[in-house]
């Protein structure tokens, strides 16, 4: 599964895409705000790149999709889930 | 090192599976007797104290919202029907079963309940199985071979434990410490209590989809999915998640990326009923 870590405000995990290489996913807000959930990719030119969810979703696997949006209810959300404790799971 | 097994050899040697409760006996043979009655029915789950509170208290949850309060177990089974009562009587039965089990344990497993009901909207899972509430039950029982691995095997699974902080599955942990994993064991309780065909072949099969018999897959799917929703959203049975979801579970479900986030709208919506089942149990 998914290693999250605390990064000041947001939550992040390294997470692999299809062609192999390693992007990462920055969490820092709840679903209600489109700019709150972020892919950073390499980019050609060696610079990272954001792609916002829900378009940067065809790049992830199902069952890291469900990780990442669970991970954003548990930490912004207001249903009542628990965040991890010590900020990471 | 630890003794291997099979799965004959566990419970010829170690584990005594128990036997169908009183109660659910009863119902389940009333419902396949045409000559019996709705008030047999009640008159069975009473003779069981324990599980006729239970089942009270489930009827009486925000999980069946039925807007009035049910105070007898004739009420409910008049108002729910029998095949309702049914799934009713064993749910209330596994909450029986796994009481003073871990806090911990016990979330999780009423937790892929609430999940694989919230699943219960999608096209391939609804024409798998009766009702919502049928898959209920399969959440609740879905780790239930766990109770009695706990139970019979406590140094065992203080090995496995360590395994699963390493970062490995459960079940693999499991089969490397004993040679058997819980789904094999609460596949085997299942069958003892003559449950259905479903629930014993998606038990069994829960963890490898290619292992588990073509007819169960789908529900097998779902299985991993519920799992997979509750241990992110930290209803773990674990201190460490481990989850998975096959790819081949996955295409079975028949969903696609774009539908996740409705999915677990759906599931989110629903905590305030985990936190009130889990109460019937902790």
């Amino acid at each position: 599964m998914l290693k999250w870590h605390k990064q000041g405000p947001a939550f992040t995990a390294p997470v692999q895409l299809p062609d192999g290489s390693t992007a990462s996913v920055v969490l820092l807000g709840s679903a209600a705000n489109p700019r709150a959930l972020a892919l950073v990719v390499p980019g050609s030119d060696g610079k990272p790149a954001s792609e916002y969810f829900p378009e940067a979703a065809s790049r992830l696997t199902p069952c890291d999709l469900v990780q990442i949006y669970c991970m954003q209810e548990r930490c912004f959300g207001t249903h009542g889930f628990h965040p991890p404790e010590g900020g990471g799971a | 090192m630890s003794k291997m097994y099979d799965i004959d050899t566990l419970l010829d040697e170690v584990v005594t599976l128990p036997s169908m409760p009183t109660a659910l006996e009863q119902v389940t043979r009333l419902m396949n007797d045409p000559n019996s009655s709705l008030s047999d029915v009640a008159k069975a789950i009473s003779g069981d104290p324990s599980i006729s509170l239970k089942t009270l208290r489930l009827v009486n949850s925000a999980y069946y919202g039925l807007g009035q309060e049910v105070k007898t177990v004739d009420h409910a089974v008049v108002l729910l029907g029998g095949k309702v009562v049914k799934n009713l009587v064993l749910s209330a039965t596994v909450f029986d079963a796994i009481e003073g089990a871990a806090e911990r344990f016990i979330l999780h497993t009423v937790g892929c309940g609430v999940a694989m009901r919230s699943l219960y909207k999608q096209p391939a899972l609804a024409a798998c199985l009766e009702s919502a509430d049928e898959g209920f039950v399969f959440g609740l029982l879905h780790e239930i071979g766990r109770v009695l691995l706990a139970e019979y095997l406590p140094d065992e699974c203080n090995e496995i434990g360590l395994l699963v902080e390493g970062g490995m599955p459960t079940y693999l942990a499991e089969r490397q410490i004993i040679g058997v994993d819980h789904a094999e064991v609460g596949a085997k309780l299942a069958e003892r209590w003559r449950l259905s065909d479903h629930i014993i072949g998606a038990l069994a099969g829960q963890y490898e989809i290619a292992r588990c018999d073509e007819r169960f897959r789908v529900v097998a799917a779902y299985l991993q999915l519920a799992n997979l929703m509750c241990e992110s959203s930290g209803l773990s049975s674990e201190r460490h998640e481990n989850a998975i979801l096959e790819d081949s579970a996955w295409t079975l479900t028949g969903m696609t990326r774009e539908d996740i986030p409705a999915v677990l709208e759906h599931f989110f919506e629903a905590r305030h009923e985990i936190d009130e089942l889990f109460s019937m149990s902790a």
